[in-house]
């Protein structure tokens, strides 16, 4: 499997799958396939990084960049 | 440019190019194998694969017409919705013109026969084109009109998920393959391609800076599907090879977008013409996949579309991606081809099986009435070889059917000793959906050799002598 990083996101708090490659750095929106809200990486309420270290990019240090 | 004949020979297995007599044959001679359901149903509300997935649930697979679907605006769509078509090899053998009974190593073996031809397809004038019927163009299309389903909770959108073709444009041949496109808006759908042969086609025209031509093959007869997984070179016209797999030439028809430049298939229900602007990238999915895992969202090409075209009374076809419908369809074109392979190097080979169990990709069984010790070995590393997908195989002696998933796991429980008749083949290239895999694309192999040894003694397997079954007969009791 492609590594994914999986976000969850700050309006429905639900988590997803995410290409690592292709989203991680790409400074492009987000978008919540359970309520439609899209948001960057750095908004995510919380991000469990593909190596499985889970952070809240509110709550400090960015990880996995 | 594609070969047009106006003539061509005719199998008569096959009398029709369309859907709708498949659907009458299955009807008629496939008691159980078609479920009409007349209740409304949201198709992007996820009910029509909870549907299926609670008729799999009980052990169902019937090919499903739902006749009242919701569109995306929320109305009854003026399309019937077919899907689950492929979950069950009986259909899949109909759909080649085989008999029902010839659903297993008869429908892989003609599979093969068949890709192995070609036959070129026939041009047909616009009028005489079931498909040109409706023809909508800029702003009358509008994809919300379709009952585009919604298959797993992951899924951000409803998906089309059938066959875009589309063209080299350096030699002219076409393509096609399964690509899931999720519904972006009215006249704008995403798509996903792996680096195979459509990617390798849209990025020619990424080069040149052209927007690449796309034709969605929404719905047509099941062989078109069946003809679209094959797995032959880049480089081969698949308009043919459909063709050939079809049993008559694909009748063909200029689009309306790029006239004769691209040809659609005039039987089809359904096509959807658009293009694929260069260096345009949105997010997409995620996606349930085929594995019956989801691939992750990523960043992918977008298509605008330029033509929506059908019959008055067109159907809705949709297969139930990361189930058995994809699974089945996965499994057929790769056994024909394995049993050819085996066949030229152990040609004791008596049958290949791509389970269900194994997503009709990973786990392949073999059956081989080996000869010589090592045999197996041999006919696994070819399995692996010819074939990506591949991950695990077995082989099994000739008394195991390796369509019959409980013998091969009484071979796998009672001839093998792990210590010596599994072998581990590491960094090999794998598949990026396959969820075990830990690296981007290398993936790591296991051949089980479950036959018996020739040159020692080996238990035998228990046998009521065949003569007194043959006197006691069941039917005197059932
Ligand atoms: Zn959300």
């Amino acid at each position: 499997m492609v590594k994914h990083f999986d976000p969850t996101c700050p309006k429905c708090k639900q988590a997803f799958h995410v290409h690592h490659e292709d989203l991680r750095n790409a400074g492009v929106k987000l978008l919540c396939p359970y309520c439609g809200e899209r948001f960057h990486v750095e908004e995510a309420d919380s991000i469990l990084e593909h190596d499985g270290r889970r952070w809240k990019p509110g709550a400090g240090a960015r990880a996995g960049q | 440019m594609s070969r047009l004949k106006l003539e061509q020979r005719q199998d008569e297995s096959l009398s029709t190019h369309d859907l709708r007599d498949f659907i009458a044959r299955v009807e008629k001679e496939g008691p159980g194998e078609l479920l009409r359901i007349r209740d409304e149903v949201r198709p992007d509300g996820f009910e029509v694969t909870a549907i299926l997935a609670n008729l799999e649930e009980r052990g169902r697979y019937p090919m499903v017409l739902f006749e009242r679907p919701l569109n995306l605006l929320g109305e009854v769509s003026a399309f019937p919705l077919l899907t689950n078509v492929y979950a069950s090899r009986t259909r899949c053998a109909m759909a080649l013109g085989l008999t029902p009974q010839q659903h297993r190593l008869d429908l892989s073996m003609e599979y093969s026969r068949r890709e192995a031809r070609r036959l070129a397809p026939l041009a047909l004038e616009r009028e005489a084109a079931p498909v040109k019927q409706v023809v909508k163009t800029g702003l009358q299309i509008d994809l919300r009109e379709l009952p585009i389903v919604r298959h797993h909770k992951m899924d951000p959108a409803p998906y089309i998920d059938m066959t875009p073709v589309m063209r080299d444009p350096d030699q002219g041949q076409y393509n096609i393959a399964f690509l899931r496109n999720m519904y972006k808006g009215p006249r704008r759908l995403g798509i996903h391609m792996s680096p195979r042969h459509n990617w390798q086609i849209c990025r020619k025209y990424e080069e040149r800076n052209l927007p690449t031509p796309v034709v969605i093959v929404v719905s047509h007869h099941p062989a078109f599907y069946l003809g679209a997984l094959n797995v032959s070179p880049f480089g081969v016209d698949d308009y043919e090879l459909v063709g050939s797999m079809m049993g008559q030439p694909l009748r063909l028809v200029p689009s309306e977008t790029w006239g004769k430049d691209f040809m659609v298939p005039a039987d089809a229900e359904m096509v959807i013409e658009g293009e694929i602007p260069p260096g345009v990238r949105e997010v997409e999915g995620p996606f349930g996949e085929f594995p019956g895992t989801y691939g992750p969202q990523r960043l992918r090409w977008v298509i605008d579309v330029k033509a929506l075209t059908h019959r008055r009374d067109a159907i809705y076809q949709d297969v139930f991606v990361g189930h058995r419908d994809n699974w089945v369809l996965g499994a057929i074109p790769k056994e024909g081809t394995l049993f050819n392979r085996i066949k030229g190097v152990v040609p004791t080979v008596k049958a290949v099986h791509l389970p269900n169990s194994g997503t009709g990709r990973f786990n392949c069984y073999i059956s081989i009435d080996k000869k010589v010790d090592g045999e197996s070995k041999q006919a696994a590393l070819i399995a692996l070889g010819e074939c990506d997908f591949v991950k695990n195989v077995f082989v099994v002696d000739a008394d195991i059917d390796p369509f019959d998933e409980e013998q091969v796991m009484w071979a796998f429980a009672t001839r093998v000793q792990a210590d010596q008749d599994v072998d581990i083949i590491k960094n090999v290239k794998g598949n990026t959906l396959e969820p075990s895999q830990n690296d981007d694309i290398l993936t790591t192999k296991m051949i089980i050799d479950a036959t018996k040894p020739v040159r020692r003694t080996f238990a035998s397997r228990v046998e009521v002598p065949k003569e007194v079954r043959e006197k006691f007969r069941v039917e005197r009791y059932l």
